[in-house]
């Protein structure tokens, strides 16, 4: 006797993927609903098992070689810190008044590259009524990213680095106008005249109020045959080592 | 059984670990329930890929890939190496 079409399609299903694929693949869907409908909820469930992950990671990270990475911190923060003061004299000289971009709230970073496979990174806001989607967030007192969206009580924050992103900034003590390219896991690259004067170990700038340090040249790439040449740039702000962000009050409409 | 737990474990991996292992955990689930990998992509998507982001949500991508090539590698398998 011939089976009923439905009957058919449903038998070609299960013997394909069986029940447990079926069962995953509605969990799978109500997943989908829960997300979009309830976003806040669907974080609150994941948060212990983000939780989990984060700790997994730096007992992974505890074990692996650090004084190269300690010296390479504590020389961006050397270099940070003369940036500032550079920022803060040309201000004093300038006699405009110094604009605060700490003002904010704090976040703990939940998820993070490479967890995330993007460069997003999920925080915890400490107060969830200041975050709003176009913030400015900063880490260690240097611009990383903006808040893209809020989903309860987390944010979800996207940063300049993450793939395809331009980001407009400078280069350089002559300030020469360059566009960033986001290249992931938080490097930038971006495309100069080769007589343009850039050297290696030039601040790299974003705009904000005032103008923002956020890595140095590390590299120039240059080709004898082609008028450019690329910059190769070393953030400030190492993704897979964020633990807290301050999503500042300043946004972007 | 063993498809139930190995599914669950990539679906798990994109909280818990870096996603180069997903992608690891993905593949060898698919490699006895095909769509393993594509559920491990939706789900990473849901998680990181933020709205009005500018690059595209390639987890989903991803994951439909590894699918494809589990079910091209098992066929292969199945087909070469068990019938000989």
């Amino acid at each position: 006797m011939k089976m009923p079409l439905l009957r058919r399609r449903r038998a070609a299903l299960l013997s394909v993927v069986g029940v447990p694929g079926v069962l995953l693949g509605v969990a799978l869907v109500l997943i989908i609903l829960l997300r979009i409908f309830f976003p806040g909820v669907f974080f609150m469930m994941v948060s212990p098992v983000f939780t989990l992950g984060t700790s997994l990671s730096h007992a992974v990270g505890s074990f692996m070689p650090s004084d190269s990475v300690q010296l390479r911190e504590e020389r961006d923060a050397l270099l940070r810190d003369n940036e500032a003061l550079r920022a803060r004299l040309a201000l004093e000289e300038s006699g405009e008044e110094p604009v605060s971009h700490e003002e904010g709230t704090v976040a703990q970073v939940v998820a993070r590259p490479p967890l995330s496979p993007y460069d997003s990174l999920i925080v915890l806001p400490e107060d969830p009524s200041r975050v709003r989607p176009g913030a400015f967030v900063s880490a260690d007192g240097v611009l990383a990213g903006v808040v893209a969206d809020t989903p309860g009580v987390y944010a979800r924050i996207i940063l300049f680095s993450e793939p395809g992103r331009s980001t407009q900034g400078w280069v350089g003590e002559a300030r020469i106008p360059i566009t960033l390219e986001g290249k992931g896991a938080g490097a930038f690259s971006a495309t100069v005249p080769r007589d343009a004067g850039v050297l290696v170990g030039d601040s790299v700038y974003v705009p904000g109020p005032g103008a923002h340090t956020i890595g140095v040249v590390r590299w120039l790439v240059e080709d004898a045959s082609s008028p450019e040449a690329t910059v190769v740039i070393r953030p400030f702000v190492n993704p897979f080592s964020l633990t807290s962000v301050v999503i500042q009050d300043l946004y972007v409409p | 059984m063993k498809r139930t737990g190995l599914t669950l474990a990539a679906l798990l991996s994109t909280i818990v670990f870096p996603y180069p292992l997903t992608v690891v955990f993905s593949f060898v689930a698919s490699l006895f329930f095909f769509p393993a990998a594509l559920f491990a992509g939706v789900l990473a998507d849901l998680l990181y890929h933020a709205p009005g982001a500018e690059s595209f949500p390639f987890a989903t991508l991803i994951g439909a890939g590894i699918s494809v090539l589990a079910v091209l590698v098992r066929r292969f398998v199945s087909s070469r190496i068990m019938s000989a």
